[in-house]
């Protein structure tokens, strides 16, 4: 079967389960009593289960069995979903998530070696299961069994008259080299005949990986008590016991075998899978769910668009002015209807960034020693798809921060006066067109004196500038790779390239990053992103004898002002507005449109206000072209690295007009 | 560079759009362009390299247009009705080059084309792939790979090179 063409379908679909599975084994760390967690887990694990069976990823599928064994004889109530279950669960969750990712960019589940923890999965299930059911590995049936190559050797070995042997061997409990002692022991059966299986594996033991005792399949012509008597001479071995092995034994293995043929088909087909797939990554993250209400809103609006091209061609014929006029208006309004309803068909909520937040938290709190709590607000908010997907491991880096630096310990807490639990707040909300992401903590806030030392310390600021730094400005250190704030650097945090990626993560999707923070009261990041990313509202600003377009939403205010009102402050020019100096940029010098040195006498000078977070900024220009509704096009990656430009826009008349980045203008 | 006048060593026949600039003439491989335009209205993209002209707009997208003029150091010239745009398609974007007159689509074999390490300068000589000696005129064939890739910081420096000749 030809699986390739569902491996989009069955990375999504596993993505979501796994979302799943994470958010119910939080429900039942918190509350183990919950039947409805661990059948809802249970389900999870059995429909990854059957899909990577089917798509043939051997190690999700044998994991998710195992997981499947544990979570039964949690259901069936034989095991207690204690801390350590609900720990190796997640261990398995982690694995599984990796496992995806490899398959993502190299189309195959490898990479993640899933033995040990199957097998502490069938240590917890085979503590309180004494009838183990039949299972995708072999090495956790302390019995024997062999592979298919192994038994081909035996059954080869006994034609030739040779005898198979299994030998337990247990080292005395005083035993100080374990690998070394094993060494001799396997040399002086090598004496005997050819090692088949060891068990543990040969590394293992080399690396003391066992405990006392590891046994052998051993082939010989030798008698089984000449063995006996060779073995019992090497010192430091407490037990020797040696078992012929026979023909219901080998049985027993090919009986197992045909039991994990299908998985052994499975294999062949993962390694064909892998080949096929590779490169699946080029065409991932193109598929999306959407409501099928929304595609019926947007199937409504095109037939309204065929209504509206009838009618023209209708008037068409009787040149009715008056009808054309309706008609044109009423196409203005259904155009716009349909952007809206694609552009919610591409929305996500906020919630499926969220979704891997609890987790993310809970793990922090157990390595930190901290209580903390995440509480989130906002979770229906919808943003652009992209976004979503692209903003999540900044936030998870915020959140980070805030339980690393910005909480405080439970006794540092209760001396302040506070709850001994720590809070992070994640808030999502639409503001006008932006979306804004919140991560707060009611920590101990950041000590900008800190961040001021290091940053005179590195050199990034002068001694005599420091006074007149703003608080602004000397958080804004922060997003400085050479910037740290951790005492000490962690394993969660610190060793400051973070916040410097978080930024330009930000800024690359369009947005702004801002930081407000008080002592002891706590800290709090703000980012603001686009709602969309590809049709935005702009007013078009004439500059000299160019055009250019400003997107509204970095626009305060437009203003004409008397040109005496302009102030020089040595090199800089700056304006007065609401009673604040703002620094004003002249457009036609920043852009290169001014031709020759023009002595404009104008009374009055056109002001435009920009807004890039809460630092106000006014540029002067010639005059204003009008708002409207342009669509973003990029450059292209010729010209990917003038930065001044987030795009352009072609207007109406076909003419193209230039995109200016405030954030990178201002 | 150099594989790519060796890899043209040979029989195989290439098609090379043939064009003219001031006095010179020019080639670029046809599987290497989308298409020749009419001039349209260029605007201009502030804080770009000297070589890059500005954004038009083709058929609802933005391209980038390049002036071979200044990459090849000749002085600039008014657009007049015989002034087209060469579309280039470099794989993962397009870009267009203003060219002065297109004249003809030449069918060259291997073997026709010289290396340009024999005739020019090494500094020139990766800006072409080779040189074709028509019967009565010389066709230098442009390398748009290099032009495009590893020029663009070459004619950064484009003022200066103006200024050599």
């Amino acid at each position: 079967m030809n699986v390739n063409q569902y491996i989009e379908l069955f990375i999504e679909e596993s993505k979501e389960q796994l979302q799943r599975l994470n958010l119910h084994l939080l429900e039942i760390e918190k509350n183990p009593d919950s039947t409805e967690g661990v059948n809802e887990i249970f389900r999870v694990a059995h429909t990854l289960k059957g899909m990577a069976g089917t798509m043939g990823f051997k190690s999700i599928a044998s994991l998710t069995h195992s997981m499947e064994n544990t979570l039964d004889a949690i259901k069936s109530k034989k095991l207690k979903p204690a801390q350590n279950v609900t720990d190796v669960l997640f261990e398995c969750l982690d694995a599984l998530e990796i496992l995806l990712a490899n398959i993502i960019d190299k189309g195959s589940d490898t990479g993640v070696d899933i033995k040990k923890l199957v097998s502490n999965l069938d240590t917890l299930t085979g503590s309180t299961i004494t009838q183990q059911k039949e299972s995708y590995v072999s090495q956790e049936k302390e019995e024997i069994s062999f592979d298919p190559y192994q038994l081909n050797i035996i059954e080869q070995g006994i034609e030739r008259g040779f005898i198979p042997y299994s030998i337990k061997v247990r080292l005395s409990k005083g035993c100080l080299l374990k690998s070394a002692r094993a060494y001799v022991v396997f040399k002086a059966i090598e004496g005997f005949g050819d090692v088949i299986q060891s068990n543990p594996s040969v590394q293992d033991i080399e690396q003391e990986k066992f405990d006392l005792s590891f046994s052998a399949i051993v082939i010989s012509r030798t008698d089984k008590d000449a063995i006996l008597i060779k073995l019992n001479n090497i010192s430091e071995v407490e037990d020797i016991s040696i078992k012929q092995i026979t023909g219901d034994d080998l049985d027993e293995s090919k009986n197992l075998m045909h039991d994990t043929k299908s998985v052994e088909n499975m294999e062949q087909s993962s390694d064909a899978a892998g080949n096929r797939s590779t490169g699946i990554n080029m065409r991932l993250g193109k598929s999306i769910r959407v409501d099928t209400e929304r595609l019926d809103r947007l199937m409504n609006l095109v037939s309204e668009l065929i209504i509206i091209k009838n009618r023209i061609q209708g008037t068409d014929q009787n040149n009715n002015i008056q009808v054309l006029a309706e008609t044109v208006e009423y196409l203005g309004k259904v155009t716009t209807d349909i952007h809206d309803a694609v552009m919610k068909v591409r929305m996500v909520q906020v919630e499926t960034v969220f979704n891997r937040f609890p987790r993310v938290i809970r793990d922090l709190a157990k390595n930190t020693g901290k209580e903390v709590r995440l509480n989130t607000y906002g979770a229906g908010t919808e943003l652009d798809r992209i976004i979503a997907d692209e903003i999540g491991d900044s936030l998870i880096h915020l959140i980070r921060n805030a339980v690393d630096h910005g909480l405080e310990f439970a006794h540092e807490r209760l001396s302040a006066g506070k709850t001994s639990t720590g809070n992070v707040d994640l808030i999502a909300y639409h503001d006008g067109n932006n979306v804004v992401l919140v991560v707060g903590d009611d920590g101990k806030g950041i000590d900008t004196d800190k961040i001021l030392k290091q940053a005179l310390s590195k050199g990034l600021v002068g001694e005599n500038e420091v006074n007149k730094l703003s608080d602004r400005e000397i958080l804004n250190f922060l997003f400085d790779p050479r910037i740290t704030t951790a005492g000490k650097i962690s394993d969660i945090s610190g060793r400051g390239v973070g916040m410097d990626a978080v930024k330009s993560k930000v800024e690359s999707l369009g947005g702004i990053i801002e930081i407000e923070t008080s002592k002891c009261k706590g800290t709090k990041f703000i980012i603001r992103l686009p709602l969309t990313l590809s049709i935005i509202q702009a007013l078009v600003v004439k500059v000299s004898d160019e055009y250019f377009a400003i997107p509204l939403n970095s626009i305060r205010e437009i203003l004409n002002v008397k040109t005496s009102t302009i102030k020089q402050l040595r090199n800089y020019k700056a304006v007065n507005y609401r009673d604040v100096l703002i620094p004003l940029l002249r457009l036609d010098e920043r852009l290169g449109t001014l031709k020759e040195e023009v002595n404009k006498h104008d009374e009055n000078i056109t002001l435009v206000i920009l807004s890039k977070g809460e630092k106000l900024s006014a540029v002067a220009i010639d005059d204003l072209a009008g708002q409207q509704e342009i669509v973003i096009k990029s450059l292209g990656k010729y010209l990917s690295d003038i930065k001044v430009l987030s795009g352009a826009t072609i207007l109406g008349d076909g003419r193209v007009v230039p995109i200016l980045d405030i954030n990178h203008l201002v | 560079m150099t594989d790519k006048s060796s890899t043209s060593n040979n029989l195989n026949i290439e098609q090379f759009i043939c064009f003219e600039l001031e006095t010179e003439l020019y080639g670029i491989g046809v599987k290497k362009t989308e298409s020749i335009e009419r001039m349209s209205q260029i605007t201009r993209v502030p804080d770009s390299s000297v070589h890059i002209l500005g954004i038009i707009n083709l058929r609802g997208d933005i391209l980038p247009v390049l002036s071979l003029r200044q990459m090849m150091g000749i002085k600039p010239k008014s657009y007049d009705s015989d002034t087209r745009i060469i579309v280039i398609d470099a794989g993962n974007y397009r870009v267009g080059i203003v060219v002065d007159r297109v004249i003809e689509i030449l069918s060259i074999s291997g073997i026709e084309i010289q290396s340009a390490k024999e005739i020019l300068t090494d500094r020139e000589s990766h800006m072409f792939e080779g040189v074709y000696r028509a019967i009565d005129n010389i066709v230098m064939l442009l390398n748009m790979d290099w032009i495009l890739d590893t020029g663009d910081s070459y004619f950064d420096k484009g003022k200066k090179y103006v200024a050599d000749i």
